[in-house]
């Protein structure tokens, strides 16, 4: 019985309770409480009755109920009985449930736009970080022309096939270089491509001028 | 399965609570009334009202009517009000205030 850590309410077998519950998390009802009840999980076990209104994430039924409930996830199992009025968002009901009340499923439309909003954040943070990407791997690609331009008029003699060549070797050897420590981030770049892209097109444009 | 009746740290509960005879545990805050065979007030338990009961131990804060068979008082343990008891125990560093009397 350790009676300090435990985070679970119980009413016992044959304990008897009327009145008001508040800032119950979870409770397990064995015994008979009637209550008005507002809680993240309920559980009314087979010896249990419950009468009063109940709104709660998640309520197991096995005894009896009488009320008011309002719940997210509602589990009937096989020894339940339920009368008065239920509203659920989902709905399980094991076979020898009784339900002798009102069923209503409740759709609550408020948390599929949360959701939406979530998404539509998420794809904004993607687009944010594809560009910082392309940002990233522009301004490597332009330092790295720009080393090649140094190496250029140090050498002027180099053929144009070589100098690619060498730009080539040095883009990687930047890039090898410069590579974050950070696994996300090259994660992203490998994913993206966008280095070895920006690179190319550099070149190509150095090559032309 | 829990064998006992608890009212955990953080809940709040009012009205009338009958035990049965199973043991009950207030760790959190009780207004009312209680019957029961055992009761145990937790040191983080608050308690306002009647409580009746045949062994009752106070490690928390009792505030009003109090009628036992045997009263333990623990040291952390705080009683305003009245006190039936018939057998009593206070330990070192609790603190009683009111009146103390037997309950038979």
């Amino acid at each position: 019985m350790d009676k300090a850590t435990s985070n679970k309410a119980v009413i016992a077998d044959g304990a008897h309770f009327k009145g008001q519950i508040k800032n119950a998390r979870a409770i397990e009802i064995n015994g008979t409480v009637e209550a008005d009840l507002k809680a993240d999980k309920v559980t009314i076990d087979s010896g249990g009755k419950f009468v009063g209104a109940i709104n709660a994430d998640l309520v197991v039924i096995s005894g009896h109920y009488d009320g008011n409930m309002d719940a997210g996830s509602i589990w009937a199992t096989a020894t339940a009985q339920i009368a008065g009025k239920i509203q659920y968002k989902t709905l399980q009901m094991d076979r020898g449930a009784a339900l002798n009340c009102r069923v209503v499923h409740n759709w609550k439309p408020k948390k599929t736009k949360a959701k939406k909003t979530a998404d539509a954040d998420a794809t904004v943070d993607d687009a944010n970080l594809e560009d910082g990407q392309n940002m990233t791997g522009g301004s490597t690609a332009n330092a790295a022309t720009k080393d090649e331009n140094v190496a250029a008029a140090l050498a002027p003699q180099t053929d144009d096939a070589k100098k690619n060549d060498n730009s080539d070797f040095k883009l990687f050897a930047d890039w090898s270089e410069q590579a974050p420590a950070d696994k996300d981030e090259l994660v992203g770049r490998r994913r993206l491509g966008i280095f070895r892209f920006g690179s190319r097109s550099a070149k190509l444009s150095d090559t032309s001028g | 399965m829990d064998d006992f009746t608890h009212i955990i740290n953080g809940m709040d509960i009012e009205g009338v609570l009958n035990g049965g005879d199973l043991p009950v545990v207030v760790d959190g805050r009780f207004t009312g009334e209680i019957h029961a065979e055992r009761v145990t007030l937790g040191e983080y338990g608050l308690f306002f009202g009647k409580l009746f009961a045949a062994h009752v131990e106070i490690s928390g804060q009792f505030n009003g009517e109090l009628v036992c068979d045997t009263l333990n008082v623990g040291a952390t343990g705080k009683i305003d009000g009245s006190v039936k008891a018939d057998t009593l125990s206070i330990d070192l560093g609790a603190e009683v205030m009111g009146s103390i009397g037997r309950a038979t």
